[in-house]
């Protein structure tokens, strides 16, 4: 013990002494902070966007209340009712950025995060594709400036930077013979000065995205240490990756060409090629296609229904029957869209059954993945929302159905008694954590495959005097 | 303390080390020589456990060093050609560090300037970082391990070369304080005159063969000089012929 405590406390120093540690941690901070500020200001601009919607529905709310406690009397009612009506029940659902959104953008721009609710409507034209947020080309080919990036694509080349000759150093200088002639197993040896790299490097780096996380959200103690817990795994990950790096190569050069190798393949290839095997194993679902067949659908319904049309019934009802129709037409496309979307939302499924799966082929696939859950940015939050949404569009309709049944106009006292709110129900904890800890597996089993090569050779050339 | 029992190595068809039977006992002063290629490096890194024999056993201090090479390497200090230190830690730093590695106690600086001092590092130089010493001084560090680790046996591989005659002196002065403390020492060198001050037994190799061994202070330098031309130039002969 007393050995692997002089090789760490010695390790130290040397790193200290080195004159590159604290610039590291120095830029690294810098980033994290950039990213922080970048990823804390799309934070701003979706709860703004949110924000105003949800003041609109109020707003609206109130006018048709001033309207009906106002305009509409007894006399008049068939004459605004029906108009007023058909705009009355107009609600909003949205989908707000989680604790830790600013970590990352993720695919919540893929994704809607706003829905008008409105009973007299298709539930495929609910959602206000415009607020998704992918607005900008550039955004779209580079990807965000976030923590996610920083941390997926720029921690791994600051851990590689410092640890890239954590042997070849001895090696290139003809130390390891002698090094390894004084009476200390190589394991234990490099197992130290890996750990003394892991002290200074990955839990410093680990520290200051979590200090940024903290500086810049309102996040909890438990998703920040669960956020650093993932960062300080994945760093480790690229130190256990540049000991085996280490293990082969002859000088720092060569080291270094590994290391680099590794995270271009790691973070950058793989990851485009596993979307690759996605998009031939389970292509995206075509929106052109998709809307040309939820087109023909409304179509149909209408022919349908045109067909079948009874005359308005005189007197007119409360609610005119015009209102009726509508709900009707509106009900029997419903069905009509369900069958047409029913392969797409197949093929959805099974692409993102797909690309779930994908994740274990990268740790930094992995990892994007669980900042993204972290974050509440990604696809499964954004789908679940939808789904909600379209439930909550179904409960307004029946509340409308019951109305039109009735035929019983909305009152002020609907309104003062408050129409049904949306409240999105996040997924259970336990689903969420069983999430992450899958992921975080991934990047253990990773670092433990890295472990049993370096183990296997050092076995082979435990003395390194070839 | 350091025994070679019909050690031999090959590599791929290459016999680099034939049968060799060595004994060094403690405080004796074994030196090899031999032309580039004899098989001195390869019985240094076999007594070390860096190579694994084709045949035989290479025992220190009675335990097979491919068996247990941690027992083995703890009664050993090996001097290589050039003792690499780290440049960023000052020479106590290093000596600290390293016998740290052996698992040397009470590694108190006053100690650690005693051993340096022991082993002739001036004490200017001892907190001055180990980046600017010469080969001379990175030696002396490497003496000063072996005081404090006080290690029973001794393997150099070519350790003065390159050194001035100076350095070379002092080192080779340092070398049999260590063999008058009980040190037994195997020393492979091209430097025939301070091999026969120095050692006990002197060694001619050749093709991994020990041709023969001669005490020391039975043969003078140009004796000496004359046996090992004889032998390499029956190399060349040999070699010619094929």
């Amino acid at each position: 013990m007393n050995a692997t405590l002089t090789i760490i406390r010695m390790e130290g120093r040397r790193l200290l002494r080195g004159r590159w540690l604290l610039p590291l941690w120095l830029l690294f901070g810098v980033l994290c902070a950039c990213a922080a500020w970048n990823g804390a200001a799309w934070v701003e601009g979706r709860q703004a966007t949110l924000a105003l919607i949800l003041e609109d529905e109020r707003a609206t709310h109130a006018m048709r209340r001033t309207q009906l406690a106002e305009q509409v009397t007894p006399d008049n009612r068939s004459r605004y009712g029906g108009a007023l009506y058909a705009t009355a029940m107009s609600l909003r659902a949205t989908l707000p950025p989680g604790a830790l959104a600013l970590l990352t953008v993720g695919q919540a721009e893929g994704y809607p995060m706003a829905a008008t609710i409105f009973p007299f409507v298709a539930s495929n034209t609910i959602f206000d594709r415009h607020t998704a947020g992918m607005e900008n080309p550039a955004v779209l080919a580079a990807g965000r400036f976030d923590l996610a990036f920083v941390v997926v694509w720029l921690l791994p080349l600051l851990v590689l930077a410092g640890s890239f000759d954590l042997f070849a150093f001895e090696r290139e200088r003809g130390m390891a013979p002698w090094l390894l002639s004084q009476p200390v197993a190589p394991g234990r040896l490099l197992a130290a000065k890996t750990a003394a790299r892991a002290l200074l490097l990955a839990l410093p780096l680990a520290t200051i995205l979590v200090a940024s996380l903290a500086f810049a959200s309102e996040a909890g103690p438990a998703a920040l240490l669960q956020a650093g817990g993932l960062v300080l795994l994945y760093a480790l990950f690229w130190l256990v990756l540049a000991l085996l790096v280490n293990l082969v190569a002859r000088n720092a050069a060569q080291a270094a060409l590994g290391c680099l190798a590794a995270w271009l393949a790691l973070v950058v290839l793989l990851p485009a090629l596993a979307l690759g095997v996605a998009d031939l194993a389970a292509p995206p679902v075509s929106q052109a296609e998709r809307a040309n067949a939820l087109r023909a659908m409304a179509m149909q319904a209408r022919a349908e229904l045109r067909t079948a049309v009874a005359p308005d019934r005189v007197p007119a009802p409360n609610i005119p029957d015009s209102l009726r129709r509508r709900a009707l037409e509106v009900e029997r496309g419903e069905r009509l869209i369900g069958e047409a979307l029913q392969p797409y939302r197949a093929q959805q499924a099974q692409r993102l059954a797909w690309l779930d799966g994908l994740r274990v082929v990268s740790p930094a696939i992995a990892l994007q993945d669980a900042l993204e859950r972290l974050a509440g940015s990604d696809a499964g939050r954004a789908l679940r929302f939808q789904h909600q949404a379209h439930g909550f569009l179904l409960e307004v309709r029946q509340l409308a159905r019951r109305h039109l049944d009735q035929d019983r106009l909305l009152t002020v006292a609907d309104y003062d008694r408050g129409l049904p709110r949306f409240v999105l129900s996040e997924a259970p904890p336990v689903l969420r954590l069983g999430a992450l800890l899958f992921d975080a597996a991934v990047i253990v089993l990773g670092m433990a495959v890295l472990l049993l090569a370096a183990g296997r050779r050092l076995r082979r050339h435990a003395t390194f005097t070839e | 303390m350091l025994h070679a029992q019909a050690l031999s190595k090959s590599f791929g068809g290459q016999r680099a080390l034939d049968n060799l039977e060595l004994r060094i006992a403690p405080g004796e002063i074994f030196c090899m020589l031999g032309a580039n290629g004899a098989g001195k490096t390869t019985t240094i890194k076999l007594l070390l456990g860096f190579l694994a024999p084709t045949s035989g056993l290479a025992l220190v201090d009675g335990i097979d060093v491919q068996k247990d090479p941690l027992a083995a390497r703890r009664r050993l200090l090996y001097l290589p050609e050039q003792v690499a230190l780290y440049g960023e830690l000052t020479g106590l730093e290093n000596l600290d560090y390293f016998a740290g590695l052996a698992g040397v106690p009470d590694r108190t600086p006053a100690r650690l300037r005693g051993w340096l001092e022991q082993a002739g590092v001036p004490a200017a130089a001892v907190l001055r970082r180990a980046a600017g010493y010469s080969k001379g001084m990175r030696q002396k560090v490497a003496i000063a391990l072996a005081i404090a680790r006080q290690a029973r046996g001794l393997l150099l591989d070519e350790p003065t070369s390159g050194l001035d005659p100076q350095a070379s002196a002092e080192f080779h002065r340092l070398l049999l304080r260590q063999r008058d403390a009980g040190a037994a020492v195997l020393m492979a060198t091209h430097d025939l005159f301070r091999a026969r001050e120095v050692a006990t037994t002197i060694g001619l190799m050749r093709d991994g063969r020990l041709l023969r061994t001669l005490r020391a202070n039975e043969v003078s330098a140009l004796e000496l000089e004359q046996l090992y031309l004889d032998e390499m130039a029956h190399a060349a002969s040999a070699t010619a012929t094929v």
